[in-house]
């Protein structure tokens, strides 16, 4: 669809005919607006068909259109309604039913023993005790380099594993 | 419904749209009722019920046409307001975000309302699922022509094919009859974002109104 066309589209869809049209496009865009959408329709027949389609729907969603009143009652039936979906929150399930009630206690039972456990196997200096396994300097870091191959390459290592920049 | 246009502030209509000073939905009558309701007085939610109730209920029954459905689905909304309050953020004016819900809950409805239908007739053979569809009433048995009801059923399947946001904005503008102007005040997009969206949705209603064959019998 063409700009001139697409920018007046409502105006032009909500007027029942020419003489409504100007009416309406007159406050919008002057009467030269009115001829210019005019002059286009009638020479551009994309947009004549488009629009033609676009107003056929109009007759469809005034099946929409009703007034209608809720029955007597209504504001005590819709705090019913927010009691009971209060009462079915997600929440309300692990306070309201048993079986809700037992698995909350035990996750929480799990959740204790849980933190029971880290707790435990934490040693005072804050470094992991149990499985974890644990790289002992079996030399200070100083030790001369010395012997075969094989010695200097693991004292050099000891060395490096047990490196301590010094305080001045 | 009588009583809506006078207590809540509607957007002008006429010669008083054309001043468009864009309204802040925070300083409002409206928003001062709004923040009571987020802090859960129970006064104010019956202000917002009492104000709305025609109007939601109007909605849902003019999708639906079944009044027990209708009110179920008036009350569900209204429980959703309550619930959800908190997360109104005063962008839109407060009919507009009730409007939304209303059309999101009917659809919501309907799709379940197929779906269960789906697994419902499944267990049935063909021909006492046609037996069972041929008796259930879809609407209430008040006289209406056919043709009516033929065009109400396509409106209603046409606007499943559209977003939430586009569904109510076209509700807004084709069922309720507000301006362009108006639906920019009330949704806080400006005018050329509403006249855009307006098209692409009536663009994709007519291709799915065309896939079902109502423009050869009509256009």
């Amino acid at each position: 669809m063409h700009r001139v066309i697409q920018d007046r589209l409502e105006k032009i869809l909500q007027a029942k005919d020419r003489v409504t049209r100007v009416a309406e496009l007159t406050g919008v865009a002057g009467l030269t607006g009115v001829t210019e959408v005019d002059e286009h329709l009638s020479n551009c027949a994309k947009c004549a068909r488009e629009v033609e389609e676009f107003r056929a729907q109009s007759p469809l969603f005034g099946t929409l259109r009703v007034e209608a009143e809720p029955s007597a009652g209504f504001y005590a039936r819709v705090l019913q309604q927010i009691e009971y979906r209060a009462r079915n929150s997600v929440w309300s399930v692990f306070v309201s039913s048993p079986f809700g009630r037992r698995l909350a206690y035990a996750s929480l039972a799990m959740a204790l023993l849980l933190g029971t456990y880290v707790v435990s196997t934490e040693s005072e200096d804050g470094h992991l005790t149990g499985n974890v396994a644990r790289i002992e300097p079996s030399a200070p870091f100083d030790t001369p380099v010395r012997g075969g191959e094989t010695d200097r390459r693991d004292t050099v290592l000891v060395n490096f594993a047990n490196y301590e920049p010094q305080a001045d | 419904m009588s009583g809506l246009s006078t207590s809540i502030p509607f957007p002008l209509v006429g010669k008083e749209t054309r001043a468009k000073a864009k309204l802040d939905h925070k300083t409002t009558e409206e928003a001062a009722l709004v923040r009571r309701v987020q802090a859960r007085d129970e006064i104010a939610f019956r202000e917002v019920v009492e104000r709305f109730q025609s109007k939601v209920y109007s909605i849902i029954y003019g999708i639906l046409r079944n009044r027990n459905d209708a009110e179920d689905i008036a009350q569900q909304v209204f429980a959703k307001i309550y619930f959800s309050i908190g997360s109104f953020d005063f962008r839109s004016s407060l009919l507009t975000w009730i409007y939304k819900i209303t059309v999101n809950e009917c659809y919501d409805y309907l799709r379940k309302k197929r779906v269960r239908k789906l697994v419902y007739e499944s267990d049935f053979s063909a021909e006492e699922s046609l037996r069972m569809e041929n008796s259930e009433p879809a609407t209430d048995p008040a006289p209406a022509n056919d043709e009516r009801i033929a065009r109400h059923d396509l409106v209603v399947k046409l606007l499943e094919k559209i977003s939430a946001e586009d569904r109510s904005l076209i509700l807004l503008k084709e069922v309720e009859g507000h301006s362009v102007e108006e639906l920019s005040q009330m949704t806080g997009l400006n005018e050329n974002t509403i006249k855009v969206k307006l098209f692409r949705a009536r663009q994709k209603l007519v291709k799915a109104a065309k896939r079902l064959g109502y423009y050869t019998a009509s256009v």
